[in-house]
């Protein structure tokens, strides 16, 4: 047993130890701070702060609906939001290019009418980012309310408080560390996005090549940016590790 | 102001109907054994239930008229509610909690928080008004859920179990702080309890629902004088049998016994002649106990087993098996002199002028 849990261990470890070997720390922020390099990064960073918004902004009330109302098929529902968690990222992208796409009825509804272009676009990375990651707050999120006593929320609706006053004073206060550590789950997953948005909204410098894309494509022409970014996102991904500790990853 | 509630819920399995008639400006007890439906009736009266069929009435005001017809949300009802475990709100301290509802109602956070931290010193409880509620004992924590129910001004205050979750040595003064606050604010009010003192104590009229359904509403002093339901009397510590009344002989069976058990069950004779069904109750401590038969003068004795021996205070409780149930009361003295314990055979004797019928 012991053995085997060591091998697992060393199966996480290994490569990552190995990233950080492979690095060249004294030209490692020369490496970051490459136009190319500056540019994914950025990129990703705005892309994925405005899908994490988006997620919180419609899979907040997807989780509490989850969570306290109780209709028929709900647990349909509840399983079907989990399918961009589990399907291939790249699949993803083929289903979104195949309804938001140009040549699809409601991508060339956009395009014609609103003149918004969703592939090749930054709005389409967004796009991507946001369906891949919704599941991962949605769950969290209603996992942590499914949780919670509902007696005081009864007892608020009693004292004359709306739903929204109900929320905002009773509920969201008593989860707010959940729903912390749910936003930088979705973040995290929306940050790493690759197979999704390399599908839907392609490759483009500038545009659409956020730094896992970056990463992909140096590692052929300039290995060392590729590491040094890779080590970024490593350090960023242990950063959220550290911040998530005994709430929603361990301990629970 | 009057409450008139016909309750119909069903969920699942259970089937809860009662109707509840609260008269303006009194207390009214609810009780029962687990799972009788008190607090599913609470929650509808509430509105955190839906009513199936029937209709909740409030003053003037039609709250809930079952499936299809009206209902309105609890925000909408001017309901003060108490839950079992006090659900205080744990990120506000305790003027922000009796401020909540204030501040519902539309006045500005200051306002409203002054206005609750008055409420408070009114109460009597202004040392706690910046305490929150972890930092609160548990008879402190009712007198805030309380206070925060009643700083709305309710038309009907709903109250669930308020002493279960205190400790038995804070019981009475917490029971007699709630008396005081009930007489003051004389707000309609529903209580809901498994503890018969709390109904003696607090409430005008008692409502006892056994499975679903009253067995019996009434005064307080109706109800406890002239029990009809098993749960009451032993709540009430009482012996109470049912029996088939002719002159002065009443043929007394268990109360739960069925047809099936028609052979056993014994004679007694009365003090005064009842005719058919009735009810038959006596106190515990009109109960004597004896080895022998022929020591009393009691016309009534009964040959029976000792099942279980309980200490209450300075008496011990006697319950007694046999041809029918019973419990005697007697001093610890008298279980060491006629060497009682589980499975002796003793003879109980009851004076025929401590025995009561009432019809059933």
């Amino acid at each position: 047993m012991f053995a085997l849990a060591a091998v697992a261990l060393a199966y996480v470890a290994v490569p990552l130890l190995g990233l950080l070997f492979e690095v060249e720390w004294s030209d490692l922020g020369e490496q970051l701070s490459s136009s190319e390099s500056l540019t994914a990064l950025r990129l990703s960073l705005m892309t994925s702060v405005v899908a994490t918004i988006a997620v919180i902004f419609v899979g907040l009330p997807l989780a509490w609906v989850l969570a306290r109302v109780s209709f028929p098929g709900r647990g349909f529902v509840r399983s079907f939001v989990l399918l961009p968690m589990v399907l291939p990222p790249v699949v993803a992208g083929v289903a979104l290019l195949a309804a938001f796409g140009r040549n699809s009825a409601i991508g060339g509804w956009l395009h014609d009418v609103l003149g918004v272009q969703l592939t090749f676009s930054p709005a389409g990375v967004v796009v991507a980012q946001t369906f891949v990651a919704m599941p991962f707050f949605v769950v969290a999120f209603e996992a942590a309310l499914l949780g919670r006593d509902s007696q005081p929320e009864e007892v608020a609706s009693s004292l004359g408080a709306d739903s929204w006053r109900v929320f905002t004073r009773i509920t969201f206060p008593a989860v707010a560390p959940a729903f912390f550590a749910a936003v930088a789950l979705a973040w995290a997953r929306a940050l790493g996005e690759f197979g999704a948005t390399i599908t839907f909204a392609g490759n483009v410098a500038g545009r659409t090549q956020t730094a896992p894309l970056g990463i992909y494509l140096q590692l052929g022409t300039d290995p060392g940016a590729a590491t040094a970014m890779s080590v970024l996102l490593l350090a960023i991904s242990v950063g959220i590790l550290v911040g998530l500790r005994g709430r929603w990853l361990v301990g629970r | 102001m009057r409450l008139h509630a016909s309750v119909d819920r069903r969920a699942g399995d259970f089937h809860l109907q009662a109707d509840l008639e609260v008269p303006d400006g009194t207390t009214t007890a609810v009780i029962g054994p687990n799972a009788s439906g008190k607090t599913t009736l609470l929650r509808v009266l509430a509105g955190f239930l839906r009513n199936d069929n029937g209709e909740v009435v409030l003053g003037k005001q039609v709250l809930d008229s079952g499936m299809g017809g009206t209902y309105l949300d609890p925000s909408r009802r001017n309901i003060g509610v108490v839950p079992q475990g006090y659900a205080l709100f744990e990120n506000m301290d305790s003027v922000g909690n009796v401020a909540f509802g204030i501040q519902s109602a539309g006045v500005r956070r200051q306002a409203a928080r002054r206005k609750a931290a008055e409420f408070l010193e009114a109460f009597g409880l202004q040392e706690l008004s910046a305490l929150k509620p972890a930092e609160l004992s548990g008879g402190q924590s009712q007198s805030i859920a309380v206070a925060r129910a009643l700083a709305i001004h309710p038309d009907l205050l709903l109250l669930d179990e308020p002493f279960s979750a205190l400790d038995s040595a804070a019981r009475p003064r917490m029971r007699s702080q709630l008396r005081g606050w009930l007489a003051e604010a004389r707000t309609t009010t529903v209580l809901v309890t498994h503890d018969p003192i709390d109904a003696l104590t607090l409430a005008d009229r008692i409502v006892v629902l056994e499975g679903g359904r009253v067995v019996q509403s009434g005064t307080t002093g109706d109800v406890t004088s002239n029990p009809r339901s098993a749960h009451v009397a032993s709540l009430l510590g009482t012996n109470l049998l049912k029996g088939e009344a002719q002159g002065r002989r009443v043929a007394v069976r268990d109360l739960r016994s069925s047809a099936a058990d028609e052979a056993r069950g014994i004679d007694l004779t009365l003090s005064e002649g009842a005719s058919g069904a009735v009810f038959v109750m006596f106190a515990p401590s009109a109960v004597t106990l004896s080895v022998s038969e022929d020591v009393t003068s009691a016309r009534n004795r009964i040959l029976c087993t000792v099942d279980h021996l309980e200490q209450l205070g300075e008496r011990v409780r006697v319950s007694l098996g046999g041809d029918v149930h019973l419990s005697a009361e007697v001093t610890p003295m008298a279980v060491a002199e006629l060497g009682l314990a589980e499975g002796s055979q003793v003879w109980a004797s009851i004076k025929a002028t401590e025995i009561s019928t009432y019809p059933r």
